[in-house]
């Protein structure tokens, strides 16, 4: 009777110490939530953006903005915007050319003082808008 | 009369058309610069991370560089590194740019070869808002389009007021490697 006991008393350790192990190797390697998925700072179009002074490192839409140059990995958007995006995502920007009007969301993370632009990164081309 | 003036707009169109391509010549840019670093001491899991987004300017006249990196464009393989890195050790939302000026020692174009030549580059680190003077050896070499920078250099945590808690100092060096490898090209 009492070895069974031990054995229960054993047992229910050892599956409390699986059960904190799986939640600490669930919470050490969570996954990035996806940009399609991240909460909005900022959505508006070019003119807006400009105007409203949006901080570093926020989630930020851009409507209605016009393409004039086609980089790698990357596009610029109206005079003073350069968007960036993964390798993963580039075969959703892929036949973007200049005049084309799109929507994008991105990381905002901050104004390049030496190319006078703002950059955005992780940047995913919104379709339907 | 006519004749005079159409004569010295020309010339002022042409100097100014000249001034503004001798100005483009000199300058060598990127926004799309590699810059990484390995910051973990031997660990399960190596604290690691890249910033594939750096910009960097470079005056092929006289070698002045200047580079600016997002600290928030530092990607982890692992989540939860990412947002400890932001959050806690850089604060990228108080200081969100790192930024170095400085200049090539002894740099001239001319001689930039395909094989490559290393020179000393002297300058100012500015990490998290504190300014360190440093010197480090860039490995430059002629490309198709311009020319390449790559670097690598040591990044004390202590000079820059990075503060390491007890519980992890085992883990994480206090002498980061940072390594930096930027495609130079003349107009971007």
């Amino acid at each position: 009777m009492s070895l069974l006991k031990n054995y229960r008393l054993v047992l229910i350790i050892v599956c409390l110490l699986l059960v904190c192990g799986l939640a600490l190797y669930s919470y050490v390697y969570q996954k990035e939530e996806p940009m399609s998925e991240q909460s909005i700072s900022f959505e508006g179009d070019y003119a807006s953006f400009i105007k409203a002074n949006v901080k570093e490192n926020s989630v930020v839409v851009l409507k209605e903005a016009r393409v004039t140059s086609v980089l790698e990995l990357g596009v610029k958007l109206e005079r003073d915007i350069i968007i960036q995006y993964t390798e993963n995502e580039s075969l959703n920007f892929k036949g973007t050319s200049v005049g084309d009007i799109i929507a994008i969301k991105g990381d905002y993370v901050g104004y390049d003082d030496l190319l006078e632009e703002h950059k955005l990164i992780n940047c995913i081309i919104l379709k339907d808008e | 009369m006519f004749y005079i003036f159409t004569s010295m707009k020309a010339r002022f169109i042409l100097f100014l058309l000249f001034y503004v391509s001798l100005v483009s010549a000199q300058k060598y840019a990127t926004r799309s610069g590699e810059t990484s670093f390995i910051g973990s001491e031997e660990t399960f899991e190596q604290i690691k991370a890249i910033n594939k987004v750096s910009t960097a300017i470079v005056d092929s006249s006289n070698g002045d560089i200047a580079i600016l990196l997002f600290v928030s464009a530092f990607k982890f393989e692992i989540a939860l590194m990412e947002e400890h890195f932001n959050e806690n050790y850089m604060e990228s939302s108080k200081y969100p740019k790192a930024t170095f000026v400085g200049n090539i020692q002894n740099f001239k174009y001319e001689e930039l070869t395909n094989t490559g030549k290393s020179y000393d580059i002297v300058g100012v680190l500015t990490i998290r808002g504190i300014e360190k003077s440093i010197t480090i050896n860039g490995r430059m070499q002629k490309t198709n389009e311009g020319f390449s920078l790559k670097t690598n250099f040591i990044v004390l945590t202590d000079d820059y007021n990075i503060k390491i808690p007890k519980v992890v100092r085992n883990k994480i060096s206090k002498k980061i490697n940072v390594e930096a490898k930027y495609e130079l090209v003349e107009k971007l």
